[in-house]
């Protein structure tokens, strides 16, 4: 058994052990328990307005031509195309309105490159860039109404929802979430409100951690961790009918 | 096992879960979540079914950008860079 005879130093503070969680997933959790690698990679903990380290190679922006900045754009920037895309189709949900704000983050990123700090987190950057284009010139023409606000959700009544369930919906709930379409998941995640949907993205998705996420929403993080929450209970909801107040206890409906 | 600063009850590991799989926590409350987790089957259920939720959105909107528009973006960075001055 362990016992530590010391506090870890506090810089460790937000990484978990690797022999701990090595050890915990075997023995307590299931096998599809995540590595903890596997949710957010090591890279993108750095955070957007980090300094670069001393080391780092001089600042390419201070003797570079016009020409050198467009080609180290092109090179670095265009990289994260995939996942503009994939943050332009949850907000817009269509590839039409997605493409074009795709194209409105790019122009708006390589004019204001010279303000971008290298060796700092380029992908971050980029997504605040696109979630800011996206609240100025297209949440105000959206073509598809604004969603209601679904119920909101508390701890307490997942906890009672989860008490009251026998072991057999438990495991149903897990069954259902494993095969579910996809397409049932990008709708019920186009029903959340923008909000929502964005921070289950940019955390689910992206892997973005909760203080990242604040600054590419402009945000408080208190804000990020509600909205997040919120959004996932309702999409929970959505998908498999369980987790909250009574309509916890119903038997799952499945589509078809 | 349980350290010797913090204990987890499920009133402290339900509200901490999201912070837990979103690898938020402090080193001492990841132990006392390990902790509890180890010895709690709802809250564990719970954390399991938080986990398969966030890995299948995540698998769900993986997108891969249509060819063209990498093209649009590469067309419309020339076009702004013809248009630019060069610095004197």
């Amino acid at each position: 058994m362990r016992q530590p005879l010391l506090a870890p130093p506090p810089t460790a503070a937000w990484l978990p052990e690797p022999d701990l969680a090595e050890h915990t997933i075997k023995t307590a959790l299931p096998p599809t328990w995540p590595t903890f690698t596997s949710i957010a990679p090591l890279g993108s903990l750095a955070m957007i307005t980090e300094e670069p380290s001393p080391e780092a190679a001089p600042d390419p922006r201070l003797h570079e031509t016009h020409d050198e900045r467009a080609a180290r754009f092109e090179g670095e920037a265009l990289e994260f195309i995939d996942q503009l895309y994939g943050a332009a189709m949850r907000v817009t949900r269509n590839p039409a309105d997605a493409e074009d704000l795709v194209q409105e983050t790019y122009a708006k990123a390589f004019a204001n490159f010279h303000q971008y700090k290298p060796g700092t987190n380029l992908k971050a950057w980029l997504h605040r860039i696109l979630t800011n284009t996206y609240i100025n010139d297209y949440r105000k023409r959206q073509r598809s109404p604004q969603q209601t606000n679904a119920e909101e959700v508390e701890d307490w009544q997942i906890m009672r929802a989860a008490e009251h369930e026998s072991k057999g919906l438990q495991s149903a709930e897990l069954e259902a979430l494993d095969h579910l379409p996809d397409s049932r998941i990008k709708d019920a995640l186009a029903e959340l409100k923008d909000d929502y949907r964005m921070v289950v993205y940019y955390s689910d998705v992206e892997g973005y951690s909760y203080k990242e996420i604040a600054q590419i929403m402009g945000t408080p993080i208190g804000t990020v961790m509600s909205r997040l929450h919120r959004g996932r209970a309702q999409l929970r909801k959505a998908l498999t009918g369980q987790g909250i107040g009574p309509e916890g206890s119903e038997p799952l409906t499945r589509e078809g | 096992m349980t350290n010797s600063w913090t204990r987890f009850e499920c009133e402290d590991a339900l509200p901490r879960l999201y912070h837990f799989i979103d690898e938020e926590l402090s080193y001492h409350e990841l132990e006392a979540m390990r902790d509890h987790l180890d010895g709690c089957d709802n809250c564990s259920y719970e954390a399991e079914v938080r986990v398969k939720l966030k890995s299948v959105i995540r698998e769900a909107c993986l997108e891969a950008a249509p060819t063209h528009l990498r093209d649009k973006v590469s067309a419309r960075i020339a076009e702004m860079r013809a248009s630019m001055a060069e610095p004197v």
